[in-house]
């Protein structure tokens, strides 16, 4: 029994130093480091999306709207500017991916991604630091497949089949995510509330009543790991019911979710116009930033220049 | 939710399971959202053996995280490009319908869903010699039109019986019976390969619509969640099996897709067709309802949907054949019309209008496909077929003569005096269930229901 309890307090000591030890010994770079104190540094995934300064350490990014507007479009370009090497434009560190509605276009990805690193290869004509090449600084025109393989070392996709699997996937990332990915800054969460109406009525398990606070849970695991590690935290949400009014509507599917987020980014299609897509961001303390217009192309997401409304 | 039990994982056994249970932590959501060491304190146990109970069950139960690099060489080796059996209808959808996703037809009736469909299980079990799954859960398709389509491809009669020994069809006319029959398929996908020499390529399910519109009523919550556990399924058979799933749908009157938002979500890919008004409209019983004008021999059709099927003389003579079987056996002349369709179209000269003559393209996430595409991006199409204009409020096909119009006037009567009493949504839903169907005894059965 006292050696039980003597194990027990040791764990937990161990805990709480670990705890601490996390933060400011991930150095990358002067801008992406966590200063110790706990004071917020910026992670800069996307100059041109986000307003200046943003978004921080711990920040929780939503992309809500109806089908087929763009948000797993978007959700693409973030992940793709986070694991891009640095004389491409992107951040260079790890990205993870929880795709639970299980429509991640994988071939369009690496679509993308060899668009971008040949468009911005071309724009920043510098010598490649980390790639290695000995004596090569020409930029190649069309991207390697090297370079392209080197992208996705650092990205890893998980597919979840149930909330119950997704809590368990975010428990793992939470207990041993610092140590198996250590230059992690996003995480991102494709079909956050997918599961929803297989909560509400498990039709396929004989006895079993609604299950409404997984999702609950997964919210406030994403919290707990927003919070403890240096990422950003994306999510796109369905709109699964219609909307009364417009504005920065409330999420009624998860109080909890509604808690977290920094930053959400509203998505609809452009009246009229079948090629453009309307993009609204709400920051949760100051309201209303910006609203553009937007278009896809082969390369991403075009976006428009920014219109105060 | 996971309920804890003995036997879960290694070292979970009979005694831990009550003692967790006495504590509150009766599932796997449960042990892992708790404070281990504090449940380790209030329940007497060793906290070590928590700890690696909860780390299995994690490992266990929880999502794999793979590396993109190796998943991407996985894909590449994996995904194959199906063709549909429509030229126009490929360069549309950037070569073919792609292994792992969902695809989605919708349309209203009579525009050409169940055709679509029949076209890619034949050109999948001709041209590619892979086994196709029909799900039918309308009725509507005729084994007579596959064998035709069949004949148009191949000609020697034992090629034909073994192509069409590849389709393999299943009728489901309720929603139980449509989870029940993707369940058994799928236990029969993950038997080990003993006899089977080719592997199904692909899963048509036509069409959901039809079998879950009528649970959305008053029970509207369990019917969309059940819908969900099927959309789940058939997208875990396409990624895992590495099959196309194709899945006809209708529409509303608003001419959105039916089955509500929450479905809207699930399909990778939905191809939309849909009419235009060639006839004059008819008046029809004293209310204004635009019925189907008569299939006329100018009938155009901007999107050769069946151009590959039809080649030469020789079919269009056995075609006629069929007409004729098809027009005496159940009265209904839909099929007749469809035939003629094909026919009018082959003996009437291509039109002048260009090689992509498609209507509109619809994009729906993924870049455009305007120029003819980039082979990866995800697109949507609009598909406009001339052929009838059905009404806005009430979905009736063309009368025809014979049983079926008896059974329709029985129907239109019932339906009429439900009105008055009874839910006006639901009667249309009734009725536009069952303009899907062409069979005239489901007709009656639903009548007399």
């Amino acid at each position: 029994m006292k050696t039980a309890v003597k194990v027990c307090i040791i764990e937990m000591l161990l805990n709480v130093l670990t705890e601490h030890a996390h933060c400011p010994f991930n150095v990358v770079s002067g801008q992406q480091a966590c200063m110790p104190g706990g004071h917020p540094a910026v992670i800069p995934i996307d100059t041109e999306l986000f307003p200046k300064e943003a978004p921080l350490c711990g920040d929780v990014v939503e992309l809500h709207g109806p089908e087929g507007c763009g948000k797993s479009e978007m959700l693409l370009r973030l992940i793709a500017r986070c694991i891009l090497p640095r004389y491409a434009g992107g951040l260079e560190s790890h990205a993870v991916l929880l795709d639970c509605d299980l429509r991640f276009d994988f071939l369009r990805f690496v679509a993308l991604l060899e668009q971008m690193l040949k468009r911005q290869a071309a724009q920043h004509a510098s010598p490649p630091l980390n790639e290695g090449g000995v004596g090569d600084y020409a930029m190649p025109k069309e991207p390697r497949e090297e370079d392209v393989c080197t992208c996705l070392t650092r990205f890893s996709i998980a597919s979840c089949h149930s909330s119950s699997q997704l809590l368990l996937t975010l428990s793992a990332l939470e207990a041993g995510g610092a140590a198996a990915f250590p230059r992690l800054r996003l995480l991102a969460v494709d079909g956050l509330f997918a599961f929803y109406w297989m909560d509400h009525a498990p039709a396929m398990a004989p006895g079993a009543s609604q299950d409404i606070t997984t999702l609950q849970r997964c919210c406030s695991l994403l919290g707990r790991l927003a919070a403890a590690h240096p990422v950003v935290v994306v999510a796109t949400t369905q709109s699964l019911f219609q909307t009364r009014s417009s504005g920065p509507h409330k999420v009624y599917l998860c109080k909890g979710w509604n808690c977290l987020v920094s930053y959400r980014f509203q998505f609809e299609r452009s009246v009229g116009d079948d090629r453009q897509f309307l993009l609204t961001l709400f920051h949760v303390p100051r309201g209303l930033l910006y609203q553009r217009s937007f278009t896809i192309t082969a390369a991403g997401v075009e976006l428009s220049s920014v219109d105060q409304s | 939710m996971v309920v804890l039990r003995q036997g879960l994982c290694s070292g979970l056994d009979a005694e831990l399971v009550a003692s967790l249970k006495a504590r509150g932590v009766t599932t796997v959501q449960d042990l892992v959202c708790a404070n281990l060491a504090q449940l380790a304190i209030d329940a007497d146990l060793p906290y070590k053996r928590i700890a690696m109970v909860r780390r299995v069950l994690v490992a266990q139960l929880g999502a794999f995280l793979a590396s993109a690099e190796m998943a991407y060489a996985e894909l590449l080796s994996s995904t194959a490009i199906l063709p549909t059996g429509c030229t126009a209808l490929n360069s549309l959808l950037d070569c073919g319908l792609y292994t792992g996703e969902l695809t989605e037809i919708t349309g209203a009736p009579g525009t050409g869903k169940t055709q679509v469909c029949a076209c890619v299980a034949v050109s999948v079990a001709c041209d590619l010699k892979q086994r196709v799954f029909y799900i039918d859960t309308t009725g509507s398709l005729s084994p007579s039109l596959l064998l035709c389509l069949t004949q148009a491809k191949l000609t020697e009669p034992s090629l034909q019986a073994s192509a069409l020994q590849r389709i393999e069809i299943v009728k489901a006319f309720d929603a139980f019976s449509v989870l029940d029959e993707v369940e058994k398929f799928q236990k029969r996908l993950s038997e080990p390969l003993l006899a089977r020499e080719e592997e199904v390529r692909v899963l048509l399910l036509d069409s959901v619509f039809s079998v879950f519109s009528p649970l959305f009523g008053s029970g509207h919550a369990d019917g969309q969640s059940f819908l969900m556990h099927l959309a789940r399924q058939l997208k875990f058979l396409a990624k895992e099996y590495n099959l196309a799933v194709v899945v006809t749908n209708g529409v509303l009157s608003s001419g959105r897709e039916a089955l509500g938002r929450a479905w809207s979500h699930v399909p990778n890919v939905r191809i939309s067709l849909s009419m235009e008004r060639s006839g004059p409209p008819n008046k029809v019983a004293g209310q204004s309802m635009e019925v189907a004008g008569p299939s006329d021999e100018h009938a155009c059709t901007d999107v050769e949907i069946e151009d590959d099927i039809v080649r030469s003389d020789v079919e269009m003579a056995e075609m006629e054949e069929n007409i004729e079987i098809d027009a005496t056996d159940d009265g209904s002349d839909r099929h007749v019309k469809k035939f003629e369709r094909i026919e009018t179209k082959d003996t009437r000269s291509e039109s002048g209008g260009g090689v992509n003559s498609v209507g509109d393209i619809i994009r729906l996430g993924g870049t455009s496909a305007a120029s003819g595409g980039d082979p990866k991006s995800l697109r949507y199409a609009k598909l406009t077929k001339s052929t009838r204009q059905v009404s806005d409020s009430v979905f009736v096909p063309a009368f025809p003569c014979g049983r079926d119009s008896l059974a329709l006037m029985v129907l239109l009567i019932f339906s009429i005096t439900a009105n008055c009493f009874g839910d006006t949504w639901l009667m249309r839903r009734n009725i536009e269930c069952l303009s899907q169907n062409v069979d005239s005894k489901i007709y009656l059965n639903m009548a007399i229901n």
